[in-house]
This record gives C-alpha cells, structure tokens and sequence, in this order.
C-alpha cells in the first residue's frame, strides 16, 4: 500500500517481508493493482530479536528464493521492468447470482472446499428458502446494505445475499431485521489481523422477546436458537460477504478465537434490571421501544472466580485492573453482570450503571511506564504521542510513575445485565463498543 | 438437482498501476529504508541500513521511521522520498 503510493509517483520501491506473510503480501499487491510489485522475504519473526540475529538474517538468504537477501533487495531496485510489470487499466470481477444445477451433495462439497462455510452443517440457500426468510424484512432483495471488509477488500452486499447466509445458518425470517443490522454495521466479525479478534453481539429491545432471545440462564452458551444463529451469520457474513477468513490468505489469527463461532451473542436481561439501571440502548439514546444491536471488539471475557474479594465493586476492580489499557488502539472493559450481581451493586451504592462506570474508571490507575510496554499501546498509541497527537504526547514528556487512567474515558467502561439468577456469577471482556445500530428500520 | 444462490458479496474491480521505472545502478543514488514501526521490530532496519551502508559506500542510505501506526499513510514522509530520494525499501511486520 505504501509501496503503491511512491510507485504511483515515480520512486521505485521493494517491500521486505517476514516468511510467514510471504503469500499475504503477494496477494495484497494483486488486490491493490500491482501483482508484479518486488518483495524480498527475510525469515520470522523480527520482533524482539537481537541485533546479531537481525544481521544474520539481512546477510543470509531468502528463505523461499535461497538467494541473498541483499542481492535481492538491489535487484528489485534495479532489474528493468517488463511489459507485465507496466500494465495499467482495470479487471472486473464478478459473481454470478445462482449456482448449479447441482446436486446436493456436490453442492454442499462447494461451499466446504471453497470455504463458504464455518464447517459446521448448512443450509443450502436454495431460491425458495431465501425467498421465504426475505419475509422477515419490507426491503427489497436488490438493496444494497451496505460495505463489509473482513479480508483485504471492501465488498459490497444485497439484501438477497445477506438473506442467503442467513438460511446458510439456519435463520428464521424473523431474525432478518437484526441480522441486516449486523451487516449493515460494516463491522466484520472475523478480521484480517494475526491477533485473534472475537466481537460481542447485544441485542436490546422489544425485538428480544419477538424472535425468542435468551436473556437469562445459558444466555452465553449454545441453547438458543436466536442467540446462536445470530452470531453464526455474524461469522459467515465476515467470510462470503466481507472475502474474509480463509487462513493464511485472509485470515491470520495465529491461534484463531473460540469465539468466533457464533461471537459473544445474547440479549440484555432488561426485564431484571434493578430500578434506575437503564438497558444500553436507552444508555446510548434510544427509546425502550427501540431495537437495537450494538456490536463490539475483543478479545475474551475472563471471570470473576479468579477474584477474591468481598464486595462485588472491588471484585470488579479488581478484574479491570488487568485489562489492555485503552489508547490509540481501541480497546474497553465490558462488565456482564448476573442480575444478582447488579442488584450487589445497587446495596454498595451504586444506583445506576454510569456510577460503577465512573467508579472503575477513576480508581483504575497504571504508571506510565508500565503502559508503554503494553503491546498495542506501543503500536499505536506510542506513534500517535510522537505525532503531537494528546493525550500521548504529553503523556511522553511525564516521568514512568506518573499514574494516568487506564481507560481513556468511563464512557469505555460497559455495564450488561444478562443471566438466570441461579449464581452472583459475572464475567469481564475487553470488549469495546464499535457502534450501536437500529433493528427496527430493517423490519 | 437443485440450485442456489451464490452467498458472495461483489468484489471491487483491480485498478492495475504500472510499476515505477527502476534505476539503471544505485551509485550516487539516495535510497530511504523506512521503517513501518511495527512493535519491537526497528532493530532490523537499524540493522539492514548499516549493512547496506557498509556494503555500498558510494549510495547513501537514510533510515525513517513512518509517523503514525504502521498501517497509517505519511505524506510528509513520502513528499520527503519523492524530493530528496531515488528509491525506498519498506520494512516490515512482525
């Protein structure tokens, strides 16, 4: 992508590459108009490794080509270019509406081998079943919903083909209007990157109950049929409809997320909410009577077991003391709180959900030393500090044990309600709001 | 025998950008290795300038980092290239 940019001006370039994203980075050069663009691969990783290994591995040879990587490198830089290497113009790609006639064995052999699945049995979205399950929503087939990105390249979609993955999954009409929200979100739910992304899936509102949510016990386990189709399309939405999540081209999570199955999918626990705790929608602006799906990103949800205190607030005080501080780079604390747990909280004082959000962010504090050595904080919020951007750069001119917040603002702090009441059980996740969209414009 | 709809989105059409004309040699020329400041990864470039430095004493070799995150574009950077330099090599992830 840089690379392109000088080309486009004239500079020639070459890109070096760790091994293991040799092919990625051929690929992307194809995607971004430039297959011939000259790469010289060194062997992984390079993060972390000395200096006496990374002179080794610049003096040594291409561990794909076996010639040296200097030569390499100057060759790129000067080799004259071929006719192929100068081409210009632009190749359409398109796909066709239907598939087949087939069988249905040799078409559900089709979706495995071409990876239009998530491996576990599917519907085969044949005209009649999408023409069904498009009953569940007043817009037309042809409308396009929306942009989704989950490999290399914005794709766009229909409602017809979100309505196609949703009998892949096994949806009922009804589901339509907020799987259409979840498309239309824009946000994938599996991601290009090798760490290993999961999301969070909220439901609120009336919608809840009209399409058989769970709310209450198992709400996070597979034993509801909404719940775990909602979160499953999430996942083959990303695949067919974002050209995501084929492993080792657009997929490199180096050890993949259990949770992509079907995402952290359930439905607040409205009907449980102590008096004064509002459902997040309405937290966000909505009305009650609105439905919404509000999407979010993470990694994983911890729980509270490995926490010993006696009251709930300094249990979860403790368990956001360890969370990825918030910075550059996206990331929150998601609290999801048995309605026993909530009302705890409301007998230590904390009356409404905004209060343990403002708690847990002003008594969650790290030194700055230690947050700069986070991982992602120096990825991200290190170089924006070095671009003038605050707060980091003011933060890089304070001395290592100045305490700061570790989450930027209360408001990336998540109060859920959801759970049966059967234990004072709650998880916490670095789970971060992307956007919170409406369900009800989709019936 | 049946059939089904296809459940793929609509890929973008490839726009094909024609490759930068290479250098006839890299004497007397400027080359920018610029780093893309991927976590823990700027010794390699430290490293790869000073080799190449010691290799070819007549091209001067000017290490950068990009400003920003690494996947995030520095156009006073690549103003500076396209000025003072004759050819980059971006380096790496991971």
């Amino acid at each position: 992508m840089h690379c392109t940019t000088l080309e486009k001006t004239g500079v020639p370039t070459v890109s070096i590459e760790a091994e293991v994203f040799a092919s990625l980075g051929k690929m992307y050069a194809g995607l971004v108009g430039m297959p011939n663009h000259r790469m010289v691969t060194v062997p992984h990783p390079i993060s972390r490794v000395p200096a006496s290994v990374c002179r080794d591995y610049i003096k040594g040879n291409d561990p794909i080509t076996g010639k040296p990587i200097i030569d390499e490198i100057i060759e790129a830089l000067t080799r004259p270019l071929t006719p192929e290497d100068m081409r210009s113009g632009t190749q359409e790609r398109s796909e066709s509406r239907l598939i087949g006639p087939d069988t249905e064995e040799t078409l559900h052999r089709l979706f495995l081998e071409n990876i239009w699945t998530d491996y576990l049995p599917i519907v085969l979205p044949t005209e009649e079943r999408v023409a069904a399950i498009l009953k569940g929503t007043s817009h037309e087939p042809d409308e396009v919903v929306g942009e989704l990105r989950s490999g290399y390249e914005a794709c766009t979609f229909t409602v017809e083909q979100v309505a196609a993955n949703a009998v892949l999954a096994g949806a009922k009409p009804e589901y339509m209007p907020v799987i259409l929200a979840v498309a239309a979100s824009g946000a994938p739910a599996i991601a290009t990157s090798t760490q290993s992304f999961g999301r969070m899936i909220v439901i609120n509102g009336p919608i809840r109950n009209e399409i058989g949510m769970n709310s209450g016990t198992g709400a996070l386990s597979p034993m509801n049929r909404a719940n775990a189709v909602i979160g499953r399309v999430a996942t083959l939405i990303s695949i067919n409809l974002g050209a995501g999540g084929v492993p080792n081209k657009t997929y490199w999570g180096s050890q993949g997320n259990v949770t992509n199955y079907s995402h952290v999918t359930f439905a607040e626990n409205e009907e449980f909410l102590p008096e004064g705790w509002e459902p997040f929608h309405v937290q966000l602006g909505y009305k009650p009577e609105e439905s919404a799906m509000s999407i979010f990103h993470g990694y994983s949800l911890f729980h509270w077991k490995d926490t010993y205190e006696k009251t709930k607030i300094d249990s979860i005080l403790n368990m956001a003391s360890r969370i990825l501080p918030s910075g550059g780079y996206k990331s929150g604390l998601s609290l999801l709180l048995d309605p026993i747990v909530a009302n705890d909280l409301v007998s230590e004082g904390f009356l409404a959900k905004e209060s343990v959000s403002k708690h847990v962010y002003e008594k969650t504090l790290l030194p700055l030393g230690e947050y700069w050595q986070y991982h992602l904080v120096n990825g991200f919020s290190l170089p924006m500090g070095q671009k003038g951007i605050e707060p980091y750069a003011s933060w890089l001119k304070q001395p290592g044990d100045t305490l700061i917040n570790r989450y930027r603002s209360a408001d990336d702090i998540t109060v859920l309600v959801v759970g049966g009441r059967t234990n004072d059980f709650w998880q916490a996740g670095d789970f971060h709001l992307i956007g919170s969209f409406s369900v009800d414009e989709w019936r | 025998m049946i059939t089904v709809l296809n459940p793929r989105g609509q890929l973008p059409a490839i726009k094909l950008i024609p490759m930068a004309p290479r250098l006839d040699s890299i004497d007397e020329k400027t080359i920018y290795i610029v780093d893309i400041r991927w976590p823990y990864t700027q010794q390699f470039t430290v490293e790869l300038r000073d080799i190449l430095s010691e290799r070819y004493p007549n091209t001067k070799f000017i290490r950068r980092e990009k400003a920003g995150p690494y996947g995030e574009a520095d156009p006073k950077l690549w103003e500076e290239i396209q000025k003072e330099g004759d050819a980059m090599i971006l380096a790496t992830g991971h």
